[in-house]
């Protein structure tokens, strides 16, 4: 058996056009993405709230003047990009140019006051960058409001600075939970999805090893049939070395995703590394069912693998954001229907490791995987069980 | 001795057409025997039924004594198949190729390492063991075929039409590695459509058409069998009807044709025909040039047989 294997692996791993489309493929369209999606997680990227400050004589000394220099203050957690001018007016300039997003100042009372562009709806990084500006100003007013109350109610509290420090806190108001087990990138599901697409085009691997092991499919199937190895070795021998390289190609693929690109796969390599094996095995089997195919040549077998690849990466949102949506789409409307595209089922495994803080829809996904390997394998074997032939 | 190979009433029908119609073969160990017939006659359809890779509708299949099934590997491991169409690895080279196919029968590394080398020396291919196929000429590529089918060292060899598309020399060098195969020990199986081949190694001939064995026997024994015996053709510078018809008078003599230059009789089994022929040719002035007698060759048997020729 181990003869099998070892001649397999030989074979298999000289067929030069084996890997154009299983080894080759993913990491020249990495490449691609890699350009195409370089500006696209930017998009989604905080950048600082640009705000115009009028620095007036009110302006100059009040209290927001310390918050609004605090928070403009250059740093990760910098949250305004302050622009100072010097008249009301020349800051509404800016404002209607489209310069920043809001104006600061202060009136005589020393209240801060907010001026922004009316609100043209949508979700968009303005409408973000109003509602900074407006939550800025209202924490200023309610907490300026608050200590107020205390020195007219409990003078002598001001004097325990974490007092105040407590009541100003909105710690036990508000918790932060992260929803995701990474910080999202939108382009991440491109290179995951590109990895399904992988997976099914290495259904090559196993669907020429298979045709080549058959009787009925090859004269050196025939031959190598009637050797003194039992037939189940052979084709166990056979696959196994198919899925071996298989999974070496999207190992590659994987690493160079990870190294060369620089996709995130949010700590969890091992665990992808595991589901690289479950893919590699989905595309052994599904090589093996169409390479099974009885009376339908070699050509038209890879003509179909092609057809089908393309075909279900569609529906994993390899081709672009309206594909993306219409992946969402089926798997929000017909959950059904995206665990039975085997393209969708390899994007959802690595999206599900990158996503969430649980490993249960991972989980999910590979026993899926493992189930419709297992489906294709069975229907496989009332093709290749045959030991006899009517005809060769 | 018993049967190295038994077939009785084989049966194998493609649809409405019956490939093998009630076919028997016995072979004895040490034979070469050969299976002559025209393409499509039945000869690779009986190997493939022989080796459990068709099914067939009716007959019993023993070799070594044994019921051949396509899980006696105990059986297989004693057989060596040559196919008719070259099956071999185009991505391995030619000692990977005899290695590989010789661990489907050999399990121990050293000892098969001894049998490649040994494989690789018997058809000759010492020098393109690294090569792969397709660097490898039509001729040298039957070799590997070859050496990929006896690596292991089987008793029992098919060779299906091993010489097709072979320069004369690789053929040559073919029929006498099959010969050498067979003074090893071995017993050979032979198919071909040609029937000079089959003559010249052959021990036994069945000869095979629409499925059906019409024939069996060693060369001489077939020949016997039909009533043409040698071909007398003889140079001669006229030949008028009178002669003709003398020749053809002559109880030894089947039939007399004259074609301007050559005088041709075909004559029965008798041990004087040419000093028959002779006698009446000088009794009628006849001069006489060159004289060629030519013994009945197989297609003559197939031709009586069938009426047809072999190669129709």
């Amino acid at each position: 058996m181990w003869n099998v294997f070892k001649g397999a692996l030989m074979v298999l791993t000289r067929k030069r056009e084996l890997f154009v489309w299983s080894l080759a493929f993913p990491i020249i369209l990495s490449t691609m993405f890699m350009f195409m999606f370089s500006n696209l997680d930017n998009a989604t990227a905080f950048d600082p709230v640009p705000t115009a400050v009028v620095t007036d004589a009110a302006y100059e000394g009040s209290a927001f003047a310390d918050v609004v220099d605090k928070l403009g203050e250059p740093g990760d957690d910098q949250l305004l990009d302050v622009r100072a001018f010097a008249t009301a007016g020349e800051a509404r300039e800016a404002l209607s140019a489209g310069e920043v997003q809001g104006v600061l100042s202060v009136d005589a009372d020393g209240n801060p006051l907010l001026s922004v562009t009316p609100d043209s709806g949508g979700l968009g990084v303005e409408q973000i960058g109003r509602t900074i500006l407006n939550t800025v100003v209202n924490t200023y007013v309610r907490d300026a409001d608050l200590v107020a109350g205390i020195a007219e109610d409990n003078p002598m509290a001001l004097v325990d600075p974490d007092r105040i420090e407590d009541a100003l806190a909105h710690g036990a108001a508000t918790v932060q939970v992260s929803l995701t087990h990474a910080e999202p990138a939108q382009s991440v599901r491109y290179y995951y999805a590109l990895l399904g697409m992988a997976a099914l085009f290495c259904g090559q691997v196993g669907m020429l090893a298979i045709c080549e092991a058959q009787p009925n499919l090859s004269p050196l199937g025939a031959r190598r049939t009637l050797g003194a190895t039992s037939r189940g070795k052979t084709l166990a021998a056979t696959l196994a070395a198919s899925w071996l390289i298989s999974f070496v190609c999207l190992m590659a693929a994987f690493l160079y995703m990870r190294f060369g690109v620089g996709i995130d796969f949010s700590g969890r390599e091992g665990l992808c590394v595991a589901a690289l094996a479950a893919a590699a095995l989905l595309s052994t089997a599904l090589g093996t069912l169409l390479g099974s195919l009885p009376k339908v040549s070699m050509g038209v077998k890879t003509g179909l693998l092609t057809a089908l690849t393309c075909f279900l990466s569609l529906f994993a949102g390899l081709y672009g954001e309206p594909c993306m949506e219409l992946a969402d789409s089926i798997t929000r409307n017909y959950p059904l229907l995206a665990s039975l595209n085997p393209a969708k089922v390899v994007t959802d495994l690595f999206y599900s490791l990158y996503y969430y803080d649980s490993l249960g829809p991972f989980a999910q996904k590979a026993g899926i995987l493992l189930a419709m390997s297992a489906v294709l394998f069975a229907v496989s074997a009332l093709f290749v069980r045959r030991q006899r032939y009517a005809s060769l | 001795m018993e049967d190295i190979i038994a077939v009785d009433n084989l049966v194998k029908r493609y649809g409405d057409v019956i490939a093998l119609d009630h076919f028997n073969l016995h072979i004895a160990p040490g034979e070469v025997f050969g299976l002559l017939g025209p393409n499509g006659s039945g000869k690779t359809t009986a190997i493939n039924c022989m080796l459990q890779l068709l099914t067939y509708d009716k007959g019993s299949i023993s070799l070594f004594g044994e019921p051949m099934a396509p899980a006696r590997y105990d059986l297989k491991r004693r057989i060596g198949i040559v196919p008719q169409n070259v099956a071999v690895f185009e991505e391995l080279t030619v000692q990977q190729n005899i290695d590989y196919f010789c661990a489907l029968y050999v399990q121990d590394r050293s000892r098969r390492a001894a049998l490649v080398e040994e494989a690789v020396a018997f058809v000759g291919l010492e020098d393109y063991v690294k090569y792969r196929p397709r660097k490898l000429s039509g001729g040298l590529l039957r070799r590997l075929n070859i050496a990929c089918g006896i690596a292991h060292k089987p008793e029992l060899v098919f060779f299906d039409e091993p010489t097709v598309a072979v320069d004369p020399q690789s053929r040559n060098a073919i029929l006498e590695g099959i010969l050498r195969l067979n003074a090893q020990g071995s017993t050979i199986v032979y198919t071909s459509h040609y029937m000079e081949e089959v003559e010249e190694i052959c021990t036994r001939i069945m000869i095979m058409d629409q499925g059906r064995a019409l024939a069996t026997g060693t060369n001489d024994e077939l020949k016997a069998m039909i009533g043409t015996g040698e071909r007398i053709r003889i140079e001669v510078d006229a030949a008028d009807d009178a002669v003709l018809e003398a020749l053809r008078a002559l109880p030894c003599v089947a039939g007399a044709t004259f074609d301007g230059a050559m005088l041709e009789a075909a004559c029965g089994n008798g041990q004087h025909n040419v000093a028959d022929v002779l006698a009446v040719l000088a009794a009628r002035g006849v001069a006489t040039g060159r004289i060629y007698a030519e013994p009945p060759t197989l297609n003559d048997v197939f031709l009586e047989i069938t009426g047809k020729a072999l190669r129709d």
